[in-house]
């Protein structure tokens, strides 16, 4: 933390998390003088010094793209992943896919497929940040230990002060199912933690639907929960006038949309009677973003291959782990600008990587390009992780010394071969 | 570079040209006077006998935005089936009922449309539906900014702030989200269901802010004509979809006491409730109090035979009707204290009763309606099918025969049921140049577009005359954008990237402060965050924003 200057950028957005908090207050240096919590206050806010490399060895940043450019024309299924960058980053990125008829995948997006598949498959019934905020009287969370990641959703989400349909928000009852403990914000509300098995999710969520519907499974408990305590929930949850029910995707494990369409089922059946909604917790790297440019520039979400007819989407084949374990991708460009999206061990691939921060340790990757930091260094967009809100990030700082990743990718892409590139 | 269009059927009904043959000239992306020296074109396109009008414009159609992307994760079997490669310089792209942003601008412009404007933008959700825009090519584009189940305008209504405190609210938030209108979605419903309720009728209350819809509409519309936008308040009736909810209609049009407005998609806003089935036409009620109100303006809403989805702000109605989804799946959802989505599929069957007498109902209120100015041609895409239809609406209305022809072929008793068989009126091309062009650009104020007159931008479609109407207006000859030739023969030749149409709004600064202090308080963020500015918009070197003056008149 520094000391307020006169010189000082409020209403700062923060890159760092998915909650993107836009109330940070930084200095002309980008050092954060208020707003950041731990996560936000662990990035340094020095310019780090990084050179493009190829094959390990220091050349200029010319030199990087045009060998980024052959490896692209050269490639025949390249992988475009991680993806963690700002929305213009991002527009790029599709379009590179696009050109050089690739697959197209977050880095970290397992999670969040498992709740996309079920709204593709049954439907959603969904609320947002400021929903929450004002209107929950009962939350209910599945998720193990979020709060590490998102450090403020309580302040944003369920903050101590009034709501705006309900003077005495103190009256509201929050559930942790699967945490270990409360986080700190939350001392002194009405808050229950209750330990479970989130690995059996589904049964939980099942057993919690039939109560919720009036029935009684013949079970002493569920996911290590007694079904005395079950009942409780559910009566809560029936008995709430807008009933949240929040979950980590993540912590489902790889069957997960099982259990997030049966938390579906469930929040379905109470709004037979009253009022609830879902809320999957944000998910980081910015996935909330890639998704959403994805469709709307492609028609299809993540997971998707630009085959020679048009994008062709399989959320189980076109995964990236899936891609690389099965030996289907020929080239990898990952993207990291931002946090969230951590290049995997990838041996027998050639990988151009553009990040933000120095190559992790291991082999070098065959191209390193150095970008800048979006809002950091740069005027962003960023969609905030229910994926609702896009927010406008002004930069804290100077420019770096880097291009943006729409800025690399359109330097890139113009070096393409002239039957790859694009007018747009 | 000048360039000159040569011998065409010209229909320009801003300006009553009803067929007649000339020559149009266009210099720098405009359409200009003959060249008084006599200079030669340096392009010159022989279109003899061909039809040329301005390029269409589409007043309604969920074209970007949050609600349209999550139709278009829903709509699997949409893209699946249809999808398009990266070829000649164009980007690869799917879906019909929910296309992707590219295929979105190439298939309007291969109809000869040149603008179409999205008409559900959340105030938090404007940015995203921005950028969707700004990555559909070849179109301008523009929004209608929703307002009427925001938190905090039913909070100035319930506590009885002054109508300039609420005219001041409105032009802040319209011009913060780079709209060019107001749309107001089942006036209080979306708020009410949050709370719980689960239909709203005009004169009833809202839950917890006590307010009926009569009352929201009426402040909405007062204000949206005292800011001075040219477009009227456009109205998404309470109760859509229900029998019996022509009355809503009728009332709505009387709670605005004489104030100009725009029903929407009025197709699903004119059913009776007579007959064996309890679900009727009441087309002939709706077309009379058009006819007789002139301070109405409509859109149609058609809805066609196919497979779709409807994508809607109206989250009391998505909900209720989320069983006939066809695929059964729906997503609603509740958004950031200023409104909702719902996303139902829909798949409308001929042979179904209520599907065939909606396709009839709509035709109805098109030859029924009097003044095609006051008329709008839409399917409130993807609501009642997917824009591409359009060229099959148009010969629907343009030949009895045709029509007739489908009439016979839908659910009997629907045929029956209906007045369609005995009307006999079919549409002039001049008529249908004001159904798509002069009349929409009219209402919403773009002065320099949907005519053909000296100053106007040259969006320019040409046709081949075709007795069949719609193979004429699938596939133009010739499409011109700012004066630049985009489509030949129906294909692209070139991509371009059109304006965003944006209202500039005067407001007391007051109202700034007030809503800054909100939006921290109760969203927890900032409401500079939210602000678009034009620089914002035109940083990505596509788009470009074209502000439009208003004249507050109170």
């Amino acid at each position: 933390m520094g000391v307020m200057s006169p010189d000082a950028k409020t209403d700062r957005v923060c890159p760092y998390c998915p909650l993107h908090c836009d109330d940070l207050i930084v200095s002309a240096q980008g050092e954060i003088l208020s707003g950041g919590c731990e996560i936000a206050c662990g990035h340094s806010s020095q310019i780090p010094l990084l050179q493009p490399t190829i094959a390990g060895q220091a050349v200029t940043r010319q030199q990087a793209e045009g060998e980024a450019a052959r490896l692209l024309g050269q490639a025949h299924a390249p992988l475009i992943s991680g993806l963690a960058c700002d929305v213009d980053g991002l527009r790029a990125a599709v379009a590179v896919a696009d050109q050089c008829r690739g697959f197209f995948d977050h880095g970290a997006s397992d999670g969040f497929f498992n709740g996309l598949r079920v709204l593709q498959r049954r439907g959603a019934l969904l609320t947002s940040p400021a929903e929450v905020r004002n209107r929950a009287d009962v939350l209910v969370v599945f998720a193990n230990q979020p709060w590490s990641r998102l450090p403020r959703f309580f302040d944003r989400y369920v903050p101590s002060g009034a709501q705006l349909f309900n003077d005495a928000p103190a009256n509201r009852k929050i559930v942790l199912i699967g945490g270990s403990h409360a986080p700190d914000p939350l001392d002194g509300a009405d808050v229950q933690v209750i330990p479970a098995d989130l690995s059996k999710a589904a049964e939980l969520a099942l057993v919690l639907g039939a109560l919720v519907a009036g029935r009684t499974p013949a079970v002493a408990s569920s996911a290590g929960i007694a079904i005395d305590t079950l009942k409780e929930i559910a009566q809560a949850l029936k008995a709430a006038s807008y009933g949240v029910v929040a979950w980590e995707n993540g912590d489902f494990g790889p069957h997960g949309d099982l259990a997030v369409e049966a938390l579906y089922d469930l929040i379905l059946t109470l709004n037979q009677t009253t009022r609830a909604a879902g809320l999957p917790l944000p998910p980081g790297g910015h996935v909330s973003g890639a998704h959403q440019v994805g469709l709307w520039q492609a028609g299809t979400p993540l997971r998707t291959c630009f085959t020679a007819e048009g994008p062709v989407y399989d959320s189980q084949l076109y995964s990236r782990a899936k891609l690389l374990a099965d030996g289907r991708a020929d080239l990898v460009l990952w993207i990291s600008a931002m946090p969230g999206a951590v290049l995997p061990k990838i041996d027998d691939l050639p990988v151009i990587l553009l990040s933000s921060t120095a190559p992790p340790d291991g082999p070098p990757p065959r191209v390193y390009i150095p970008v800048a930091t979006p809002s950091l260094d740069h005027d962003s967009v960023f969609f905030r992780g229910e994926g609702v809100v896009s927010l406008h990030a002004s930069r804290w700082r100077s420019p770096a010394p880097y291009l943006s990743v729409a800025e690399t990718l359109a330097q890139i892409s113009n070096q393409l071969p002239k039957g790859e590139q694009h007018p747009c | 570079m000048l360039t000159r269009l040569k011998g065409g059927r010209l229909y320009d009904p801003a300006h009553q040209v009803d067929g007649a043959t000339g020559d149009i000239w266009i210099e720098n992306g405009r359409i200009v006077a003959k060249p008084a020296n006599g200079a030669k074109p340096d392009v010159d396109h022989d279109i003899t006998g061909m039809v040329v009008m301005a390029g269409g414009i589409d007043i309604h159609s969920h074209i970007g935005g949050g609600k349209v992307n999550l139709a278009r994760a829903l709509m699997l079997e949409d893209h699946e089936t249809y999808k398009h490669a990266p070829q000649d310089g164009l980007r690869a792209g799917s879906g019909v009922a929910t296309p992707s942003t590219f295929s979105t601008g190439y298939r309007y412009a291969q109809m000869g449309y040149t603008a179409a404007f999205e008409p559900a933008v959340v105030i938090s959700n404007a940015r995203h539906a921005h950028l969707e825009m700004s990555d559909i090519p070849m179109i301008d584009k523009g929004g209608y900014l929703m307002l009427g189940n925001d938190d905090i305008l039913l909070q100035m209504l319930a506590s009885k702030r002054e109508q300039s405190a609420v005219n001041d609210y409105v032009a802040l938030m319209v011009q913060a989200t780079g709209c060019i209108g107001v749309k107001i979605v089942n006036p209080g419903g979306i708020s009410a269901f949050k709370f719980n309720q689960r239909n709203l009728g005009l004169d009833e209350d809202t839950a917890f802010y006590h307010l009926n819809p009569h009352r929201i509409v009426q402040s909405l519309a007062q204000a949206v004509h005292d800011i001075g936008l040219v477009h009227p308040l456009h109205i998404h009736c309470n109760n859509l979809g229900v029998p019996g909810n022509f009355q809503t209609t009728l009332d709505t049009v009387r709670a605005v006491e004489g104030l100009p407005i725009h029903l929407t998609h009025v197709q699903f806003h004119s059913y009776g409730a007579e007959g064996d089935r309890h679900f009727s036409s009441a087309a002939a009620h709706i077309a009379e109090m058009v006819n007789a109100t002139p301070n109405v303006n409509v859109d149609e809403g058609q809805s066609m035979f196919g497979q779709t989805v409807t994508a809607s702000g109206d989250t009391m109605t998505q909900f209720r009707n989320a069983g006939f989804g066809d695929p059964k799946k729906s997503i609603c959802m509740d958004i950031e204290c200023d409104g909702g989505c719902g996303l139902v599929p829909f798949n409308y069957k001929d042979k179904n009763f209520v599907n065939a007498l909606q396709w009839t109902i709509g035709l109805e209120l098109f030859l029924l309606v009097n003044d095609p100015w006051r008329i709008f041609l839409t399917t409130d895409h993807p609501n009642g099918a997917p824009f591409t239809t359009y060229p099959h609406l148009i010969r629907l209305l343009m030949d009895k025969t045709f029509r007739n022809e489908k009439l016979a072929g839908i659910n009997k008793h629907a045929a029956a049921a209906s007045t369609l068989g005995s009307i006999d009126r079919e549409y002039s091309l001049y008529e249908i140049a004001i159904l798509t062009r002069a009349g929409p650009s009219r209402i919403l104020g773009l002065k320099d577009r949907g005519h053909l007159g000296e100053g106007a931008a040259a969006d320019i479609a040409v046709y081949a005359p075709h007795a069949n109407a719609e193979t004429m207006f699938d596939t133009p000859k010739l499409v011109f954008k700012d004066g630049e030739l985009v489509v030949r023969d129906g294909q692209i030749v070139k991509t371009v990237w059109g304006a965003t149409h944006v209202a500039q709004c005067d407001f007391g600064h007051s109202i700034e402060k007030e809503v800054e202090k909100w939006f921290a308080t109760w969203k927890g963020t900032r409401f500079s965050n939210f602000v678009l500015s034009k620089d914002e918009l035109e940083a990505d070197g596509r788009s470009r924003w074209v502000g439009h003056n208003l004249a507050r008149r109170s």
